[in-house]
């Protein structure tokens, strides 16, 4: 309970740090314009896999998009081509008015995929310090204790990966992810190996975080009750090829809080799109 | 925690070397002792007393201490441009293929062929350290390389989204990735460099084990012969002991 104290009171004060950032002008147009994206992988001996089939999509700068489907459906495919990892066979992506690759160039995105990635011969704080090494820029120690907090490894901060559980990886991934305060976040599964508790609580951690500092925030999750507690819309992509089956706006007051889960109007939108989830996994053609 | 059991592993292992060896021995010497391989194959006493005479004892360490040093020379040599080479493929890529097609043209030449024209362009004296470098050069340029191409997807992710430098690539994410291969690598580089140094020495080079090894096969001195051969194989089995050990308490350091 106490050391949960301490945690809120050191990110009370990463917070304001952040806010005092966006006061000072960086208030980013950072939107994000998917038109006719797709996505075909070619495999051996001619044949393809259809990943992602024509996704229309405008994200406004700031806002949290969750991403939700079934397993295959495309989500990581459609997350990657966002950060410039893969080339979209048809159609564009831009951000902020740029390509992803140009965005990569000015380090404006952090990125904590589905495997951490995180290198083995670098302890937690080394870790999270790594993309100020990797941009040439020098180390910013405060932010990465405040970092080490805010996920609440500041025990951890010399623990090498394998000395990690999955979870705790996975948070430092998240750390990194925003090290360089990246003004579009892509998060894939960033909760997946975590307990409900812990989960319920890094979700708490992602909306403050968000919500002080509005960075345009794409996640791909398999929790309805998450994507609905976290975005401004959900999306819903239907089984491979994906496309949106539909989006649904969230307009839940925020900050969203426990008390938020408990509405009707939340509990409405859960059943509706776990409804809509279970509909568009019916309806797939067997593969 | 783990480091009570760390003892009775090396005791362990330990043990396995020496009974393994020791079965070895007794085996060498009845087979010795009876003849059976003629006077190709003398007793290992005899072979031992011969060695501990002080004129070929102080001989052999002599021929020895020079067969180490064009050994060691040569795979420090060997190693650093093997390692040179492979990162500069790596930081400029066009220059990779080139690398590859040269360095296996390379091994393709037998170090025998190139002896007599190393000895015309670095001289009989450099020769054994030449060729000790040429044959760890490419054990390690191919360990380096094998371990550029096991840096995991997910980390070439990262050095995309962050829209690394590839100098920096190599230093942050590649290299580190690439040293369990690279100490693989100098692992069997230790035996190519012992191996290499007195195949140099044969052509004509002053002193050292490979000029021993030739002399007392044309004397027919097989005791002689015996102990040179020994103590090459404790030289390359010493380097290869050394590395294990750092392979075995460095990289779990590391992180691996
Ligand atoms: N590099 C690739 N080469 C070929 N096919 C691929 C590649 N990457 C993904 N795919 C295929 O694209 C489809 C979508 O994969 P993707 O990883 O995007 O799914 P996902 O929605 O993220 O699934 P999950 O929820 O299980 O993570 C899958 O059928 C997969 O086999
Ligand atoms: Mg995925």
């Amino acid at each position: 309970m106490m050391s949960n104290l301490h945690d809120v009171i050191r990110l009370e004060g990463f917070l304001s740090r952040q806010e005092v950032c966006m006061e000072a002008g960086n208030q980013s147009t950072s939107d994000i314009v998917l038109e006719g994206v797709r996505k075909r992988f070619e495999l051996a001996k001619g044949q393809v896999i259809d990943a992602v089939e024509h996704v229309d999509l405008n994200i406004a700068g700031g806002e949290f998009i969750a991403l939700i489907g079934p397993s295959g459906c495309g989500k990581s495919t459609l997350l990657r081509m966002v950060a410039g990892l893969e080339t979209p066979s048809h159609g564009q992506i831009k951000i902020a008015g740029q390509t992803p690759n140009e965005c990569i160039k000015q380090q404006k995105l952090g990125i904590a995929m589905q495997e951490h990635g995180l290198m083995p011969w670098l302890s937690a704080w080394d870790n999270i310090a790594l993309p100020f090494r990797l941009a040439g820029l020098p180390v910013d120690i405060d932010r990465v204790h405040e970092l080490l907090a805010l996920v609440g490894l500041d025990e951890f901060a010399n623990a090498l990966p394998k000395q990690l559980s999955g979870g705790m990886k996975q948070r430092v991934s998240i750390a990194r992810a925003l090290a360089l305060e990246p003004q579009v976040l892509i998060l894939d599964e960033p909760f997946g190996a975590l307990d409900a508790v812990t989960r319920r609580l890094m979700n708490n951690e992602l909306q403050r975080i968000w919500s002080r500092k509005p960075t345009t925030t794409i996640l791909v999750t398999h929790s309805v009750e998450e994507a609905v507690f976290l975005a401004d819309r959900v999306c819903l992509m239907s089984p491979r090829p994906g496309r949106l089956a539909l989006v649904e706006p969230i307009t839940l007051e925020r900050p969203r809080s426990l008390e938020t889960m408990q509405t009707a109007e939340f509990r409405n939108l859960l059943a509706k799109l776990t409804a809509a989830l279970d509909e568009v996994c019916m309806s797939a053609p067997a593969q | 925690m783990y480091v009570g059991t760390c003892p009775v592993n090396f005791i362990s292992e330990a043990l396995k070397w020496v009974v393994g060896l020791g079965m070895l021995f007794v085996l060498w010497e009845v087979a010795g002792q009876q003849s059976w391989l003629g006077k190709a194959l003398p007793p290992l006493s005899s072979i031992v007393s011969y060695a501990m005479e002080p004129r070929s004892y102080e001989l052999l360490m002599r021929s020895a201490s020079i067969t180490a040093s064009n050994a060691l020379y040569g795979f420090l040599i060997g190693s650093i441009v093997g390692w040179a080479i492979a990162c500069s493929g790596q930081i400029w890529p066009p220059m990779k293929k080139g690398l590859d097609t040269l360095s296996t043209f390379v091994n393709a030449i037998p170090l025998i062929a190139l002896g007599p024209l190393l000895i015309v362009t670095v001289g009989e004296q450099s020769t054994p350290m030449a060729t000790a470098a040429l044959a760890v050069f490419f054990t390690v340029f191919v360990a380096v390389l094998g371990g550029f191409e096991r840096v995991p997807s997910v980390h070439d992710d990262v050095i995309r989204t962050y829209g690394v430098t590839r100098w920096r690539a190599l230093c942050f994410i590649e290299f580190p990735n690439a040293l369990p291969s690279l100490i693989d690598g100098l692992k069997l580089g230790a035996s190519s460099a012992v191996l290499g140094a007195i195949l140099g020495e044969w052509f004509g080079a002053p002193a050292g084990l490979g000029v021993l090894i030739v002399s007392a096969m044309q004397n027919f001195q097989i005791n002689l012969l015996w102990s040179a051969a020994f103590l090459g194989t404790a030289m390359s089995g010493i380097g290869f002991f050394v590395l294990a050990l750092l392979q075995q308490k460095l990289l779990p350091r590391l992180g691996w």
